[in-house]
């Protein structure tokens, strides 16, 4: 008798302790997406060209990643515009320790390091081209080569946004507008993502802990999911059809200095996974 | 936690000092250093490592008195071997310390502990040294046995993440208990006409603070409380088995199934006959969504802090060549099934000679499970932050993962003679298992052979070859292994990437190793070349990177 009063105790207690959350729909928050109510210009020349998003896989303890933000900056310098940058942060490297506390790695950053099995850092995919047969990232010294392997002679869509930061209530609100202006073949999302300037935060280099390192093109999150949302139902978009989107996040809870944060906005063609068309505008 | 650690160390040297002073209690444990020089080699992609000489070391200590235990484990890998510095298993400190006592009503345990509960679909800690794996739980168990065939079990812990031990960072934990009653020890009468029989269930919770947006879901949605519940069946009639074991998970939106709210299942299913000289297998697993993690944004290519275990039921081999194309389980998304027949032809008849010859005949075939994106999904063009798909139970779906047809005789030719033949086809989808490449469709041979010299002296030699036009294409393999029992081994062994499409890439994979046994004490060294690929035990995986350089391994018992 005395035995299952400790077995019953046991369970008793257990049931306290033990708990699942069933948690009901809607998952999403219905205001994460927004109506659109602001009016685009008309495309100009600007808009009319196709641009390379490079993702650089990074960290803050790899020792090389520096000599990767310096191509990557001496790349602005030959490409201008043509380039929109995203830093992801990931992988054993971009861990924190007591060295290095700050975490600058995103869920999307973590699915992206896995799907495009980056094997070390720095590395870098150029429009999400493959660089060669084995592998999607190219390492530094090959970045001009993976970048010229982009076929930049059709410009299959332009993007356009526009952005608002609301101080009093913290928001960054984005709207976009995609236009397609050549036929597209295979189903397409749209991915809509936050990057960060000017976060001095340390870097090893060469060795050496630099506690007060600057760290750019920082991605910070997404606004519409890992790879982006469908623009139609079936994914498939037509020859000079245009879509607006808009999405709105709170920096409320966020370490973010919106001054220095940028929207980049890509168009990913969902067969090949290269991504078709990338912008990026300033929040402010 | 480091005053859990601190007070079960006090204990141990209070134990072991009364022990001795009553000359009572037992001491056990064993080391093993595992060490390489490495040499960088730019064509196999051996790379130049950071420090040249690296090792894994550990000591473990047991000391028994009776019904009290305590033990504890020391790990040195601050320079661990770099397939472990890649897996992010590397520092120092004592990993495993527990107290445990135990009497014929209860057991408990503080401290460190491993744990399954049935066949592990709901959970299991547990390690294995090889993977880099060590799934311990920081906590208290208990075991209670109130009645003859009646056991329950509870586990309360953090999850051990690698040689971070900062828990003053991690909000999460887990939470179980199991029971198992065994009908034919309550009802002696069902074992005395042939029959086994027991039942049981578990539930297991994991607890973990949502406080930041995933993806764009935000925190209040995200579960922090996720459970899973378990209920099995082991059945035995003579020489007849059937194990049998299904899990149910609730919403356990996370990186690996792309946050999706759909719920778990998994079903695992094992039936044997065995009689003399004949023996047959099956088994059959689904799992969908059953990646249960400590942390949701844990990526499914490390297997750390995982909290189940989702088996490979497929054939395990050993050979060389076919280690690059192991199954991986696919806890999230696998449905198969796997029989086996093993025969003897009796011994003295024509077919099987003096010994007989065994024959062994496998046949497995793993699919995707069928998923149909539910319409949310669809519209926002991500699973994300939706129910992610639904599913035919027994549905395949259209992605064939893995497929092996396996057939292999074994024959004792006389008592210095025995040779193995075998011949397998497997189809292996690289890119689901492996992420890059495409379905390979591999034929392998293999041929062992083992000549006894004498009583003291053997040699043993195998001849692989592995066909494929996908892939790295063609290899071959041959060993060598002399042995001067009990004390020496030597071997030495070629891989040769032959069939490589790029020439510079028609590789040798060469091996040499000694090893010295004396009682409990191995001692061995080799020199050569080890090719990336992946290593998999059980299902569970991890990549290997190329290496070139000498080993050194010593192990002792005591």
């Amino acid at each position: 008798m005395k035995k299952i009063q400790i077995i019953s105790f046991i369970f008793i207690l257990g049931i306290f302790f033990f708990a699942c959350d069933e948690i009901e729909k809607p998952y999403l928050p219905t205001d994460g997406e927004i109506p659109v109510t602001v009016t685009f210009p008309e495309l100009t020349p600007d808009n009319l060209y196709r641009k390379v998003l490079i993702e650089e896989y990074t960290g803050h303890k790899c020792t090389n990643c520096p000599t990767g933000h310096a191509k990557l900056d001496e790349m602005f310098g030959l490409y201008g515009d043509t380039i929109v940058a995203i830093g992801v942060h990931a992988g054993p490297l971009a861990a924190t320790d007591e060295q290095f506390p700050y975490n600058f790695v995103t869920p999307q950053g973590v699915q992206l390091f896995n799907d495009f099995n980056i094997p070390q850092i720095p590395l870098a995919i150029m429009s999400r081209v493959r660089y060669n047969a084995n592998s999607w990232g190219s390492p530094i010294n090959k970045w001009v080569d993976h970048f010229n392997k982009v076929d930049r002679s059709t410009n299959y869509a332009a993007i356009q946004l526009i952005n608002e930061y609301n101080a009093a209530t913290q928001t960054i609100t984005t709207f976009a507008k995609v236009s397609i202006l050549e036929e597209i073949a295979h189903r397409v999302q749209f991915c809509v993502v936050v990057t960060e300037n000017g976060i001095v935060k340390p870097q090893l280099n060469n060795g050496v802990i630099v506690p007060d390192y600057t760290h750019n093109h920082v991605l910070r999150g997404t606004l519409n999911g890992n790879y982006g949302v469908r623009l139609t139902n079936d994914g498939l978009v037509a020859k000079g059809d245009t879509y607006l989107k808009g999405y709105q996040v709170s920096l409320r809870d966020k370490d973010w200095v919106a001054s220095n944060c940028s929207i980049v906005a890509y168009l990913i063609d969902m067969e090949t996974k290269e991504i078709i068309q990338a912008t990026e505008v300033k929040v402010q | 936690m480091k005053q859990i650690k601190l007070v079960i160390t006090l204990l141990f040297l209070f134990a072991v000092g009364m022990g001795y002073a009553q000359n009572s209690g037992h001491i056990s444990g064993d080391v093993c250093f595992n060490g390489m020089f490495y040499i960088p080699d730019s064509l196999i992609g051996a790379e130049k490592v950071e420090s040249k000489v690296r090792a894994n070391s550990w000591l473990n200590l047991n000391y028994n008195n009776g019904g009290f235990t305590l033990g504890a484990r020391y790990e040195f890998y601050q320079a661990p071997l770099i397939d472990f510095e890649k897996i992010g298993y590397k520092g120092q400190g004592i990993t495993h310390y527990f107290a445990d006592y135990k009497t014929d009503l209860l057991q408990v345990t503080v401290g460190t502990f491993y744990e399954q509960f049935g066949s592990g679909l709901s959970f299991r800690a547990y390690e294995d040294r090889q993977l880099g794996i060590d799934n311990s739980l920081l906590g208290a168990r208990f075991r209670v046995n109130p009645y003859k065939g009646i056991a329950v079990k509870g586990v309360w812990g953090i999850e051990r993440n690698n040689f971070d031990f900062d828990y003053t960072k991690r909000s999460d934990m887990i939470r179980g208990v199991d029971g198992e009653v065994s009908l034919d020890q309550i009802f002696e009468k069902l074992q005395e006409k042939g029959f086994s029989l027991a039942i049981g269930g578990s539930f297991v919770s994991k607890f973990e603070k949502s406080t930041e947006y995933q993806g764009f879901i935000p925190p209040e949605k995200v579960p922090q409380n996720v459970g899973l519940h378990a209920y099995r069946i082991n059945f035995g009639y003579k020489r007849f088995r059937l194990e049998a074991e299904m899990a149910s998970k609730i919403n356990d939106p996370n990186l690996t199934n792309d946050f999706i709210y759909k719920k778990g299942e998994a079903l695992l299913v094992t039936t044997t006959y065995s009689q003399k000289g004949f023996g047959v297998s099956a088994s059959f697993i689904r799992a969908d969504n059953m990646d249960f993690r400590s942390q949701r944004n844990i990526s499914a290519t490390t297997p750390i802090l995982g909290i189940n275990y989702i088996p490979a039921i497929n054939r395990q081999y050993s050979y060389q060549l076919l280690g690059n194309y192991s199954y991986a389980s696919q806890p999230n998304n696998q449905i198969g099934f796997q029989g086996q027949v093993n025969y003897q032809i009796p011994k003295k008849s024509k077919l099987g000679g003096k010994y007989g010859t065994d024959l062994t005949f496998n046949y497995s075939r793993f699919h995707t499970i069928e998923q149909i994106p539910v319409e949310e999904a669809l519209s926002l063009g991500t699973p994300s932050g939706t129910d992610g798909y639904t599913s035919s139970f027994f549905k395949f779906g259209k992605d064939l993962l893995y497929q092996d047809i396996g057939f292999d005789v074994t024959k004792k030719i006389n008592a210095d003679w025995k040779l193995m033949l075998g011949y397998n086809y497997i189809d292996y989808n690289l890119l689901i298992l492996q992420g890059h490449g495409e379905l390979a469709h591999i034929h392998h041979i293999t041929s062992e052979v083992t000549y006894r010299i004498n009583r003291k002296h053997a040699l043993r030699g195998e001849l692989h070859a592995l066909f494929t036009k996908q892939d790295m294409g063609d290899w071959i393999y041959g060993m060598l292994e002399y042995s001067i029992s009990p004390n020496w081994f030597f071997s030495v062994g070629d891989q040769y990437n032959y069939g490589n499409q790029a020439e510079a890439m028609r590789i040798h994979y060469y091996n040499f190793s000694v090893a010295y046994v004396v009682g409990a004490t191995r001692i061995a060294a080799n020199f050569g070349k080890t090719k990336e690929g992946i290593l998999c035990i059980g299902g569970v995986c991890r990549a290997v990177p190329a290496s070139y350089g000498f080993g050194l391994n010593i192990t002792t018992k005591f």
